[in-house]
């Protein structure tokens, strides 16, 4: 166990942890969370019993960049479109979801945003971007045509975008993932809103660009709250204050991003981290737990991660464990509390 | 990007001829393999004498190769031989009966343009609701019905036991409703089918997930981003409707005795009247092909995407 925490402090996140927390906007610690969500189970309409997302519980403030990291059929999506209020009409959303202690659906829609991976499969490939803009400004504000070309010229400028009437007479396909992505942000900050949602919005760019967007989120953020999905643990690392581990529908671990890294303790999260290359050094094999994400039909009562888990107890096979501080850090393990 | 349109714009013409060019060439091989046309005109018991001169006077003695020519280079002047019948230019018989063909495939057409649509974005708007579902049904029986049935049908209701609307001719705004309404039913239905399917379709997409997260109204939507999108596949379909509209008329106007020009050509192919069925046939051909063009116009136009990628 101790070898595997040792590992997670190679190269190169010891060097990012140095400046990693310093620098960063001050999160508002008393005010009340922007995003606080107790209880959310998301399970299918059709099979209440089929749970995509269970008793998930977490809270973000004003300021704060969380990384949600997961493997793919974590519940990550599902998480960001419960937030959004835009799930399925086949899922069922149980538990509380409030924005600034105000229940969903009792929230202004325009209080959050969100930003995705593919961002052209989200813009109007048929209309240029000038319109699809200044449409969202002109709901949003309520301006007149030409006060909202100013505004949707002003965004684009906030978003690094340096021709923005050159840009707003394009397509979509016209540019690239990386414009494309700046856009799909600026109509995200046309909404003002208090949280943002960014489901991958790195993933599919180059190294280049996508530190650009992430240098243009880190300045956004001082003005609201960023929920910041990925699967990338060196940017989940390097930008964010809290990460959350979400595995087959439940958060296992919650914590700030430099404990996280240096002393992860859920053993999944210990086998997330060992799973990442080393930059430097010599190479080593890397490690992975065997078996693989329990699909939701075949989740059983006991703990999701236990068929893969080397240190599991009894009670692991029989009794989900719920979210316990240990430390710093919030973690669901049997054999933690102890 | 202009200089781009340009070049597309222009291979787009080019194809088109290059068609046009084929289908009159189509037409020529298949009115020399339909059979002699002096047996044809002559009958079985002509003479040899008579055939042999008949045969030069229409120059079918010279080789096939500069009948071919003479025929291309009657075409481009407009002459397409004189009718048996009406003695007369065969293209002047067949353009004379095209103004009353042009009013009813308009009227039909425009009628099933805006049902079909109109039907089809509230079948896909609202899927389960009572305006969804008869609009659903009424494609099925819409497709389902042939023209000829329906004509008898809506001439026994509204001529015959309402006595409302004449059985036939051409009198008139109200000798038009019940043909414009047969001849519009099917393609109403195909249009309608079409229209759900690519309104679906974009109302399905990410774009649209996305606006609605804007917190853009969905009437807004549904015009400015779905119907955009889903205009395309209901142009392609609206050019097909089109396109045929000159000899698709042929059935509905025989029933309800409406002299145009698909009236013209069951009669004529009755009094073997080569050149006025060749030049409907040559007429329908190039509509056909003047409309695609035309629709492949409007995809540039629609559709941004495809100005930048010739294909």
């Amino acid at each position: 166990m101790d070898q595997t925490s040792s590992h997670a402090l190679e190269a190169p996140y010891a060097r990012t942890l140095e400046h990693g927390s310093a620098g960063r906007p001050a999160i508002a610690a008393g005010s009340a969370p922007i995003l606080s969500i107790t209880g959310l189970t998301v399970v299918l309409a059709e099979q209440p019993e089929t749970r995509l997302l269970d008793a998930v519980q977490f809270e973000l403030r004003k300021g704060e960049f969380f990384a949600l990291v997961g493997e793919s059929g974590s519940g990550k999506s599902v998480l960001c479109s419960a937030i959004m209020g835009v799930a399925s009409s086949e899922l069922r959303c149980l538990g509380d979801i409030h924005i600034e202690g105000r229940r969903l659906s009792d929230v202004d829609r325009r209080q959050r945003a969100m930003i995705y991976q593919q961002p052209s499969l989200y813009l109007n490939p048929v209309r240029r971007i000038g319109f699809q803009l200044r449409e969202t400004v002109q709901v949003i504000d309520g301006l007149s045509k030409k006060e909202a070309s100013e505004r949707a010229a002003d965004l684009l400028r906030d978003v690094g975008i340096n021709d923005p009437n050159e840009t707003m007479r394009k397509y979509p396909h016209e540019m690239s993932g990386g414009m494309n992505q700046r856009v799909m942000i600026a109509m995200a900050l046309a909404m003002k809103p208090k949280l943002l949602i960014a489901d991958e919005p790195t993933s599919a760019l180059d190294v280049t660009t996508q530190k650009q967007i992430l240098d243009l989120l880190e300045q956004l953020r001082s003005a609201m709250a960023i929920l910041f999905v990925t699967h990338d643990l060196g940017i989940a690392l390097q930008r964010s204050d809290r990460i959350g581990v979400l595995y087959a529908g439940q958060l296992v671990e919650i914590g700030r991003a430099d404990l996280t890294a240096r002393t992860p303790l859920h053993p999944y999260t210990r086998a997330l981290f060992s799973a990442v290359p080393p930059l430097s050094g010599r190479p080593r094999r890397l490690h992975s737990p065997a078996g693989s994400l329990p699909e939701p039909t075949q989740r059983q009562a006991g703990c999701n991660f236990a068929s893969r888990c080397s240190g599991t107890l009894d009670i692991c096979q029989h009794t989900r464990p719920a979210l316990q501080g240990i430390a710093q850090q919030l973690v669901a393990c049997h054999n933690l509390e102890a | 990007m202009r200089r781009n349109t340009q070049k597309i714009f222009a291979s787009k013409i080019a194809r088109a001829l290059v068609t046009l060019v084929l289908m009159v060439t189509s037409v020529f091989v298949l009115m020399r393999c339909a059979g002699d046309p002096v047996t044809v005109l002559l009958g079985p018991d002509a003479t040899a004498d008579m055939r042999a001169a008949y045969s030069g006077e229409l120059g079918l003695d010279r080789p096939i190769l500069a009948q071919y020519l003479a025929y291309l280079h009657n075409i481009v002047r407009g002459s397409l031989g004189v009718s048996y019948v009406y003695r007369q230019d065969a293209l002047g018989v067949v353009l004379s009966h095209l103004p009353l063909t042009l009013i009813l495939t308009c009227s039909a057409l425009t009628l099933a343009a805006v049902t079909g649509v109109a039907g089809g974005i509230a079948a896909a708007v609202f899927p389960s609701s009572f305006i969804g579902r008869a609009c659903t049904i009424g494609t099925v029986v819409g497709l389902c019905v042939p023209s000829f049935f329906l004509a008898i049908v809506l001439m026994l209701a509204f001529s015959i036991q309402l006595n409302w609307l004449p059985t036939g001719g051409a009198e008139g705004w109200r000798s038009l409703v019940l043909p414009a309404i047969t001849m519009a039913a099917a393609s109403s239905a195909v249009l309608a089918r079409y229209t759900r399917v690519a309104v679906r379709e974009a109302l399905d997409s990410r774009y649209v997930l996305a606006a609605l997260a804007r917190d853009i109204p969905f009437w807004r939507i549904l015009i400015h981003h779905v119907l955009p999108n889903a205009a395309v596949p209901i142009l392609t379909i609206l050019g097909l409707l089109i396109g045929g509209a000159v000899t698709g008329s042929t059935v509905v106007e025989t029933v309800f005795s409406w002299p145009g020009i698909g009236n013209l050509f069951v009669t004529s192919v009755g009094n073997r009247d080569v050149p006025v069925v060749q030049a409907i046939v040559l007429l329908a051909g190039t509509a056909m092909i003047m409309t695609n063009l035309a629709v492949d116009l409007g995809y540039t136009w629609l559709d941004p995407r495809s100005k930048s990628s010739e294909t």
